[in-house]
């Protein structure tokens, strides 16, 4: 990221060749359309390119934080083309749906699949109108409000629930118990 | 209900974006002063950047390179490097981090290591080229790396499937498997033939050398089923074999 913020191209092409699948990938299963997942895909990299002093190595991986650029970018151009589920149907079903996809090795391939199946099962053992809410507040960018109108619940309803599941995921996920 | 109180239930909202500006603002204006809550925001980032490192690996069009050397204004690079053999390198904190990462508990982190072991002791196995097929205990809990070999229609094909010493999980690795057409994939099939038991053991896609695997995944313990086998299908998979068989194997 150094090489990248000295507006080293070389390292540029390095950083895409290593994360262009992983963001492509994201965006495509949040958006649902090729052509909007290649422009995300092309909008996180520049970002990456223009504001690479952003990155603080000290806050967490780079992985992490382009994962977390692609997803606040994708929310974004859900917004702005008000693309909504019912065009991009992004469920907890879909994201986790397996398509033959290619990994850089077969190590890759077990470390991924062995991942997703406990983060699967965590999603698994929240109550379904929790994993509901947090559905449409995690890939479809839904503000609370907008998710109790979508759901017709009570404001505070949507709230706890979303505080809920976060909550248990990340006990089952990473054992913390939050307040 | 105080202004910590109300604050912590916003936490949430904050890290998944789903506040509206004004509660933003005060969510921020907090944070200087509430450690509790920082350290809250990350344990919720964690767990949304976990959920987001499962996303399915697709494949962006080879052009979308070249486009993003005009956006920023930088000569086309060279065409991008064939995907390695071996496992390609990792960002900062190398492979085994994000590994040990993933799997914190540690029941877990002992059973992900003795598979990732046998994994790497796998392609060993498949690196000398074993003359004959048959069983090799990988190590002493007695996991086991079954040699896997390919049917009339692929000859050269060869691989192993590595199962835990306890038989709940294990994984598939393939070499010189024939390359795939577009649209198609290869998916693993986990048979219990006195049972009349048949389901998929998930899908997985080969690199230029028909090399290629995946952790197979299966509603009950690998141990109890009979047979293996892989055959080409659909990316998207199948309900049941339909294409051309490369691989299979009665199990133990």
């Amino acid at each position: 990221m150094v090489l990248v913020a000295g507006k080293n191209g070389d390292a540029l092409t390095a950083l895409y060749d290593r994360y262009s699948r992983f963001v492509y990938s994201i965006s495509w299963r949040m958006l649902g359309q090729k052509h909007l997942a290649e422009e995300i895909t092309l909008d996180v990299f520049e970002r990456v390119w223009f504001r690479a002093d952003a990155f603080q190595p000290e806050k967490g991986q780079l992985k992490s934080w382009i994962a977390r650029l692609t997803r606040n970018l994708s929310i974004d151009r859900i917004r702005h083309e008000k693309i909504r589920p019912e065009m991009t149907a992004v469920s907890w079903a879909d994201w986790f749906q397996e398509l033959g996809s290619r990994h850089s090795s077969p190590e890759l391939a077990v470390t991924r699949t062995l991942q997703a199946d406990r983060v699967q099962l965590a999603i698994q053992e929240l109550p379904g109108e929790q994993q509901e809410a947090l559905a449409y507040a995690f890939f479809g960018g839904y503000s609370h409000q907008e998710i109790a109108n979508l759901l017709d619940l009570p404001l505070g309803t949507v709230k706890t629930r979303l505080r809920l599941a976060m909550k248990k995921l990340a006990f089952l996920l990473f054992d913390e118990e939050l307040g | 209900m105080t202004e910590f109180e109300a604050i912590k239930e916003l936490l949430p909202g904050y890290v998944l974006g789903t506040l509206d500006p004004a509660e933003r603002m005060r969510v921020r204006e907090f944070l200087d002063a509430c450690r509790g809550c920082r350290e809250e925001i990350a344990h919720l980032t964690a767990v949304t950047e976990r959920i987001l490192e499962t996303a399915v690996e697709l494949d962006p069009a080879p052009a979308l390179r070249g486009r993003l050397q005009e956006r920023i204004g930088q000569p086309a690079p060279a065409a991008a490097p064939a995907r390695p053999k071996a496992a390609a390198p990792e960002p900062a904190g190398g492979f085994w981090a994000p590994l040990w990462s993933f799997f914190g508990r540690p029941a877990v982190q002992l059973g992900m290591a003795v598979l990732l072991i046998a994994l790497i002791a796998a392609n060993f196995l498949l690196w000398r080229a074993q003359e004959r097929p048959g069983n090799h205990a990988i190590n002493e809990r007695g996991m086991q790396a079954l040699a896997v070999q390919g049917t009339a229609d692929t000859p050269e094909a060869s691989g192993f499937i590595l199962i835990s010493a306890d038989g709940q999980s294990g994984a598939l690795v393939a070499d010189n498997l024939p390359g795939l057409a577009p649209g198609t994939a290869y998916q693993v099939w986990l048979a219990i033939d006195e049972a009349g038991v048949l389901e998929s053991g998930g899908l997985f896609q080969v690199d230029e050398n028909g090399y290629g695997g995946l952790g197979l995944q299966a509603t009950r313990p690998l141990s109890e089923f009979t047979r293996i086998g892989v055959t080409v299908e659909p990316e998207s998979g199948s309900s049941g074999p339909t294409g051309l068989k490369v691989l299979g194997r009665d199990l133990p």
